[in-house]
C-alpha cells in the first residue's frame, strides 16, 4: 500500500522532470538563433558561422537537436560554458555544495526559530509577545533580502568588522587541518546564512502562529488538560506536532523554490553557489550555463516537493491511509 | 449522605458581564444529572468551571466542592493551586466531548493516549498499562487491538467508546459528559446512552449529562436541571419535572417535544432568541418570550422549593394547570 503510493509519487515526479526537460530545451530554442550569441566577433564570417553550427550540431533538424539534447543531459553532458570553457557539469558540481550549505542551513534555521516564535505568539495571543513578533517578522517578511544582505554587510562587515563581508573561505590562506578549514567556511557562511533565515522566517512564523492558533482551539487540546496535564506539557506533546504538519512540508517544498531564489543573497555575498553561477551566466549570454542551471533548479523544485510529500508521509497518519 | 459535588453561586464572567450568573447545584455519588437548555445558557461553561478548565479570558467565582470516596477532605476546587487542580482532574471528575469531533489527538495512536493519562496519575509498569488499556477498551466493546489504531482509523462511534475509556482509565468518581452523542447517528446515540447507563451502574459512577435532548436526558438521567441565560430554572427529579414543569421555560421546553403519533406539524417552536447572559432583561429573564408573565415578573424571582425536591425560579410555581395558549399568542407575548 504505502510502496504503491510511493512509487505513484515518484511516478508523478518524474513525468514533471520529462516536461522540465522538453520546456528548458524549446525555451532556448525560442530565444533566438544560438549562432548570434555565439559569434561573439562582429565580424565573423559566414563559414564561421556555419562551422559553429555544425561544432554544436544546430544544423540537424530540431528533433534531432532535441534527441542529442536528451541523450546528453542523461549522460550528465550539459554541454560547456561559453564564458570559462569548462563543462557545465562541472562547474555545478562544484557551485551545488555551497548553495546546498547556504539554503539548508538558511531553510532549518528558518523553520526552527519560525516555529519557536509561531509557538510563542499563538500561546500569548493578543498580548505584547504576540504583537512585537508579529511586527518584526513582517518587518523581514516585507523586507528585500538584498537590502538585509547589504545591511548585514554594512553592520557586521564594515562598521563593526568581526565577519567576512563576502567569499566562502578566506582566499590564498593555507589550512593546517580540516577542521581549520571549516571553522573558516562557517565564520564566511554566519551573515549570508542570517540574511537567508530572515528572508524565509516571516513566512514560516506566520504559518506557525496560525495553525497553531488553529491547533489551540480543537477539542482535544481541553480533553488533554481536563486530564490532567500541565499547559506547557500539553502544547509541546500535542499541539506542536499537529501545528507542525504545514510548517514543515511548506519548509521541504520551499527548499527546492529557495535554492534557485538564492541569487540575490549568493550575489551579495559572492558567494560562489548556483545563484552566483546562473547570474554570471546571465549578465555573460552564457546560455549552456544558464540550461544547466534551470535545469538543476527545476530538479531541485521538483525533488523537493517529492520530500514533502515523503515527509508528511510519515508525520501524518491520516495520510497513510489514504 | 454528603453530596458528591456542591456548587454554590457560580458565577463565570467575561470583561465584567455574565455567562453563567449565580449557578447552584448539588450532585449525590452515583447520581446521574441532565443539565439542559438552548445552546449558549452556559451548561458547557458550568461543566468546565467544575473542572477549572476555563480559557483565562474568563473569570470563575463561586464555591465548589467534591467530596470523592476515599478522600477524608473535601476538595474545594476554587481554592486549589493550578498543580493541585492537575492532581484532581480526571483522577475524580473526567470529561466527555461529542465524540466525532476531534476530542483525540490525531497524530498519536489511541493507546498511547490512553497510556498518558494513566501515567499522570498513577504508578504502573508497562505490562500493567497494556492489561490496563486492553481492559478499559473490552469495557466500552472495543477489542484490545484497537489501542493500535489512530484516531481516524476508527469510526464516530469507536471514537466515542475510546473516549469514554479515556474518561473511565483513573476510576473517577464523576464524569461530565457534553453533549456526547451529538454527533452519532441515532443507532451509535443508543448504544453510546446504554454504555454510559451500564457503566455507571457498574462502576457506581455520577454522571452529568449536558445535552438540549431532552429525550436522550429523560432516558439517562434520575435529576434535571434546565438551565436558561446563565442560570438554573428548574431542577428536580426527571419523572416530576416531564410530568408536571414548574417554569414556564421548561414547559415550553417541553412542549417542543414532537409526540409520536401525534399530528404530524411543526414542533411549537419558543418565540424570540434567549438573552445573552451577560444583558440579562429587567426582571425575570424569561420574561420577554414568557406567555404567562405578569405584574411579579418585574421582580427576578429566586429559585425555590415548589414541590418535594423540585424547585423552580418563578413567581406563579407552582403551577395548579397551564392556561391555554394559541402559538401566534405566544409571539406577542413575546414582544409585549
Amino acid at each position: 500500500m504505502s510502496g504503491r503510493w510511493l512509487a505513484g509519487k515518484v511516478g508523478a515526479a518524474v513525468l514533471t522532470l520529462v516536461f522540465v526537460l522538453v520546456f528548458n530545451f524549446f525555451l532556448f530554442r525560442a530565444v533566438g538563433d544560438p549562432t548570434s550569441q555565439l559569434a561573439r566577433l562582429p565580424g565573423a564570417t559566414d563559414e564561421q558561422i556555419e562551422q559553429l553550427r555544425e561544432d554544436y550540431g544546430l544544423d540537424k533538424p530540431l528533433l534531432g537537436q532535441f534527441a542529442d539534447y536528451v541523450g546528453d543531459t542523461v549522460t550528465l553532458d550539459l554541454g560547456i560554458s561559453q564564458t570559462t570553457r569548462e563543462p557545465v557539469w562541472d562547474e555545478i558540481v562544484a557551485a551545488l555544495p555551497w548553495t546546498l550549505l547556504l539554503v539548508g542551513t538558511g531553510t532549518l534555521l528558518a523553520t526552527l526559530i519560525g516555529a519557536w516564535m509561531g509557538v510563542k505568539a499563538a500561546t500569548h495571543r493578543g498580548t505584547r509577545t504576540d504583537d512585537g513578533l508579529l511586527g518584526f517578522s513582517l518587518f523581514t517578511y516585507a523586507s528585500p533580502e538584498y537590502w538585509i544582505g547589504i545591511i548585514l554587510i554594512l553592520v557586521f562587515a564594515v562598521a563593526w568588522p568581526i565577519f567576512p563581508a563576502g567569499q566562502q573561505v578566506t582566499p590564498g590562506v593555507e589550512f593546517a587541518s580540516w577542521f581549520d578549514e571549516a571553522l573558516d567556511v562557517v565564520d564566511h557562511l554566519i551573515l549570508p546564512m542570517t540574511a537567508m533565515t530572515l528572508m524565509l522566517l516571516g513566512q514560516y512564523f506566520l504559518i506557525m502562529r496560525s495553525s497553531m492558533v488553529d491547533v489551540l482551539t480543537e477539542d482535544f487540546i481541553t480533553v488533554k488538560r481536563a486530564t490532567g496535564l500541565s499547559r506547557e506539557r500539553v502544547i509541546n506533546r500535542h499541539a506542536v506536532p499537529n501545528a507542525l504538519l504545514p510548517l514543515v512540508t511548506l519548509s521541504a517544498i520551499q527548499f527546492g523554490a529557495v535554492a534557485g531564489g538564492a541569487i540575490t543573497i549568493e550575489t551579495v555575498f559572492s558567494w560562489p553557489g548556483l545563484g552566483e553561477l546562473s547570474f554570471n551566466a546571465i549578465n555573460d549570454k552564457d546560455f549552456p550555463m544558464l540550461q544547466g542551471t534551470f535545469l538543476v533548479f527545476s530538479f531541485g523544485v521538483i525533488f523537493a516537493n517529492l520530500l514533502a510529500d515523503v515527509l508528511y508521509f510519515y508525520l501524518d497518519p491520516r495520510v497513510q491511509s489514504r | 449522605m454528603s453530596p458528591l459535588l456542591e456548587i454554590e453561586g457560580l458565577r463565570v464572567t467575561h470583561d465584567g458581564k455574565p455567562i453563567v450568573d449565580g449557578v447552584d447545584l448539588t450532585l449525590e455519588p452515583g447520581e446521574a444529572l441532565a443539565l439542559a437548555g438552548e445552546s449558549g445558557c452556559g451548561k458547557t461553561t458550568t461543566a468546565l468551571a467544575t473542572m477549572r478548565l476555563l480559557p483565562p479570558s474568563l473569570e470563575q467565582s463561586g464555591v465548589i466542592t467534591l467530596r470523592p470516596e476515599g478522600v477524608a477532605e473535601p476538595i474545594n476546587i476554587g481554592r486549589r493551586t493550578e498543580t493541585g487542580m492537575r492532581l484532581v482532574r480526571w483522577r475524580h471528575i473526567s470529561l466527555v466531548f461529542q465524540g466525532a469531533m476531534n476530542s483525540l489527538d490525531p497524530v498519536q495512536r489511541v493507546g498511547r493516549q490512553l497510556a498518558e493519562a494513566i501515567r499522570l496519575h498513577e504508578r504502573a509498569s508497562s505490562a500493567e498499562l497494556a492489561a490496563r488499556i486492553a481492559e478499559l477498551l473490552e469495557t466500552v466493546g472495543l477489542t484490545a487491538g484497537v489501542g493500535d489504531r489512530y484516531p481516524h482509523e476508527l469510526s464516530g462511534g469507536q471514537r466515542q467508546r475510546v473516549m469514554i475509556a479515556l474518561a473511565l482509565a483513573c476510576r473517577p468518581s464523576l464524569v461530565i459528559a457534553d453533549e456526547p452523542t451529538t454527533a452519532l447517528d441515532v443507532v451509535m446515540q443508543a448504544q453510546v446512552l446504554q454504555l454510559l447507563e451500564r457503566l455507571r451502574e457498574e462502576l457506581g459512577l455520577a454522571l452529568i449529562l449536558i445535552s438540549h435532548d431532552l429525550g436522550v436526558l429523560a432516558e439517562t438521567c434520575d435529576r434535571i436541571a434546565v438551565m436558561y441565560a446563565g442560570r438554573i430554572v428548574e431542577i428536580g427529579a426527571v419523572d416530576g419535572v416531564f410530568a408536571a414543569p414548574q417554569h414556564p421555560y421548561t414547559k415550553l421546553l417541553l412542549d417542543s417535544l414532537p409526540v409520536i403519533g401525534d399530528e404530524r406539524g411543526l414542533a411549537a417552536a419558543i418565540p424570540g432568541a434567549p438573552p445573552h447572559p451577560g444583558e440579562p432583561p429587567p426582571g425575570c429573564r424569561f420574561r420577554p418570550r414568557c406567555p404567562f408573565s405578569g405584574d411579579r415578573c418585574d421582580v427576578d424571582p429566586d429559585r425555590r422549593e415548589v414541590g418535594p425536591r423540585h424547585e423552580a425560579a418563578c413567581h406563579y410555581a407552582p403551577w395548579e394547570r397551564w392556561p391555554e395558549i394559541e402559538p401566534a399568542a405566544a409571539g406577542e407575548g413575546g414582544a409585549a
